[in-house]
């Protein structure tokens, strides 16, 4: 593929205009929206990439693609050169070589099974991976490795604390030795000190294996510690990209800046510099015209429903079915990044 | 819109708090839930703080803490079979022993609630307008006065076109609109203090930060007081002039939330602000504290945080710390608070 040939050399995941339009219900009048329109990126060996944005963005949608929970519309995902199907599709190297770790590690563990029984199952599926002899020794340093004790194995997911269970869901995806770890908001659901606890673990295994890494979060201080890269996502699209650092400091997109003006830092003292308006809206000379992404008084654009001023546009409602997802929030036409409806 | 556009310092332009003594004074309060085996546990136990007037006091704890247990005491809405001891003074009338009618008159009205999920504190089937006119309408208010009253408060909880939007369904509105409708019903009963239990967790970013301007144009405007509970140390440093830190079911730090956070007296408020990324600038992965947040029904002996506490002594394992005054304004539940303040 044309594509796969002209990927630089490291690369490990190539994503290609990426589509992902979820089917609208009804009668059909806008026939469904596009929840990723056209998304690229890159994530080469042993680097990771932040893709942040707020809900609705796309982010969870391309993290799906690129672990096949869901087929994209249009564009390519590739692995190294080799197209990457929906999970069930790719062949078994492929499969291991990309994991994902989820937002709610209570809902991604059987809580009845054992931790022993939800490793052992991930070794069945991956034969090759299965280690050789003394299987509960290397169940053992498996969880050594997590900062779990040799006693957890007996437990039943559904008795360990959040901690432990996300603890859990990172050694299932690293019992099967992956290149590639998708992280959809893996620390978002967490206490503060467990949340530490958690970085502090990714970080060292991210070193210890080799690991790259697509980080998905909300939260730009988390993103600002573990990632090398990082992508803005709004409205489907990647709007700013480039060193972490660079982005987080010196946003050169309104909506990067838009966001960083609202997240909140600890030592932040009031804000008077004269940017951003008491009532959140931004100055004229702020104002981003005619790329149709942010409004001047920091607003998105879009078809899409929810300013982020907290407004609707049009009349007042949303449209669609107005279904509720398990996030909390109401997408308009019925579309979720891929969430579960409650 | 109606939110004033009115800058806010911290604390600034506000009444002198505490002239005429705190609108709410928990004293030694102890909330006991049936545990396994007919055992109790004491979910929050004896804790002690003051919200004065016009003031915004954060209650920070991680799950677990008693921080949410403790404002639905302050509500009259302990858990079933929940029993509730020591001194709830409001304005100096303790509501524990109130009888329930006063209770329930104090409730709704003169403390007010914001929940954390705007969707499950409405009625999904009745229309915001109905919702937020309750307490108008339960005054028996004119048709048309209660209509006027409505939209006046959901102007004043920031929502545009109120009229209209009074005839919208909760499922309608986004979640900012949502939370706003939700603190325009909290506002309906004009009350003097209101509770917000996680009012911005659920919410974007951006959306976050003009529902807590919201909150705090309303704050100054009315006087209110108000106690934020909420885990979000960066939500509470921004809003709050007092914090209260609680650790499973105890309170281990209060003082000025600046102050606090910025130079704790308790190695547990330490290793929270340490846990906190910085947004701006990299901050290198904190040293975490190890083991998960201790929880009031296996709350270890002596000092709850001592087999976390990085400085934990042969005495933080036998004697439970008092809250006391380590460095004036600062309270401390630890025994060696002075060192902490020190570092």
């Amino acid at each position: 593929m044309n594509e796969g040939e002209r990927q630089s050399a490291g690369t490990l995941l190539d994503v290609r205009d990426l589509r992902v339009s979820y089917a609208g219900r009804g009668r059909g009048r806008r026939g469904g929206r596009a929840a990723v329109d056209g998304v690229s990126l890159t994530v080469t060996a042993e680097e990771t990439l932040g893709l942040v944005g707020e809900s609705g963005s796309g982010k969870t949608t391309v993290a799906r693609c690129v672990a096949g929970l869901l087929s994209p519309g249009a564009g390519t995902v590739t692995f190294e050169g080799r197209p990457l199907g929906r999970a069930g599709r790719r062949p078994p190297e492929l499969q291991r070589a990309v994991q994902m770790v989820f937002q709610d590690p209570r809902s991604s563990l059987n809580p009845r099974m054992t931790v022993a029984a939800i490793i052992a199952e991930v070794w069945g599926t991956h034969p090759v991976t299965a280690p050789r002899g003394d299987r509960t020794a290397a169940l053992h340093r498996l969880l050594a490795g997590m900062g779990l004790d040799p006693e957890v194995a007996s437990r039943r997911a559904g008795d360990l604390s959040g901690g432990q269970c996300q603890r859990v869901s990172i050694a299932r995806a690293l019992a099967v030795r992956p290149r590639l770890l998708v992280c959809d908001e893996a620390v978002s659901a967490l206490d503060v000190s467990v949340q530490a606890q958690i970085l502090r673990l990714l970080a060292d295994l991210r070193g210890r294996h080799r690991l790259a890494m697509l980080f998905i979060s909300h939260d730009l201080g988390v993103v600002h510690q573990i990632a090398d890269r990082v992508a803005v996502m709004s409205r489907g699209v990647i709007v700013e990209e480039g060193r972490t650092d660079e982005v987080l400091t010196a946003p050169r997109h309104p909506y990067t800046r838009a966001l960083l003006d609202a997240a909140l830092d600890l030592d932040d003292t009031v804000r008077d510099d004269d940017t951003v308006r008491d009532d959140g809206t931004v100055r004229d000379d702020d104002r981003a015209r005619g790329d149709g992404r942010v409004r001047g008084d920091g607003t998105v654009r879009g078809d899409c429903t929810v300013r982020d001023d907290g407004t609707v546009p049009r009349d007042g409602m949303l449209p669609g079915d107005g279904t509720v997802w398990g996030d909390g929030t109401v997408r308009g036409d019925g579309t979720a990044d891929g969430e579960v409806a409650v | 819109m109606t939110a004033a556009g009115t800058a806010r310092g911290h604390g600034a332009g506000k009444a002198a708090p505490g002239t005429d003594g705190p609108v709410l004074r928990i004293a030694d309060l102890a909330v006991e839930l049936p545990g396994p085996h007919g055992t109790r546990v004491r979910a929050v136990d004896g804790v002690s703080f003051d919200v004065p007037r016009a003031t915004t006091v954060g209650l920070i704890g991680e799950s677990g803490s008693g921080k949410t247990m403790t404002a639905h005491a302050v509500l009259g809405l302990p858990p079933e079979g929940a029993t509730l001891t020591g001194r709830l003074l409001w304005h100096g009338e303790d509501l524990v022993t109130a009888d329930p009618a006063r209770r329930r008159a104090v409730r709704g009205r003169e403390i007010a609630m914001i929940f954390q999920d705007p969707l499950a504190a409405l009625n999904p089937t009745q229309r915001i307008g109905r919702q937020v006119g309750e307490i108008p309408r339960r005054d028996r208010l004119p048709r048309a006065e209660v209509r006027r009253r409505t939209a006046e408060l959901l102007d004043r909880a920031g929502i545009p076109e109120p009229e209209r939007r009074m005839r919208a369904y909760p499922h309608e509105l986004s979640g900012g609109l949502r939370q706003r409708a939700v603190i325009a019903m909290a506002l309906a009963g004009n009350p003097e203090l209101l509770l917000a239990d996680e009012p911005t967790t659920a919410l974007d970013v951006t959306v976050q930060s003009r529902i807590l301007r919201l909150l705090a144009d309303i704050q100054a405007a009315d006087g209110l007081a108000m106690l934020l509970v909420s885990h979000d140390l960066r939500v509470v440093s921004h809003v709050a002039e007092q914090v209260v830190v609680m650790y499973a079911g105890r309170v281990c730090e209060r003082g000025p939330a600046r102050a606090a956070l910025r130079r704790p007296a308790h190695p547990y408020t330490a290793a929270l602000v340490r846990s906190v990324p910085a947004v701006r600038t990299r901050t290198a992965l904190a040293a975490p504290l190890p083991g998960a947040p201790a929880t009031p029904a296996n709350r270890p002996d002596g000092c709850a945080f001592h087999p976390r506490c990085p400085l934990v002594r042969a005495r933080c394992r036998d004697e439970t710390p008092q809250v006391r005054e380590a460095a004036p304004g600062r309270w401390s539940a630890c025994h060696f608070a002075e060192e902490v303040l020190g570092e």
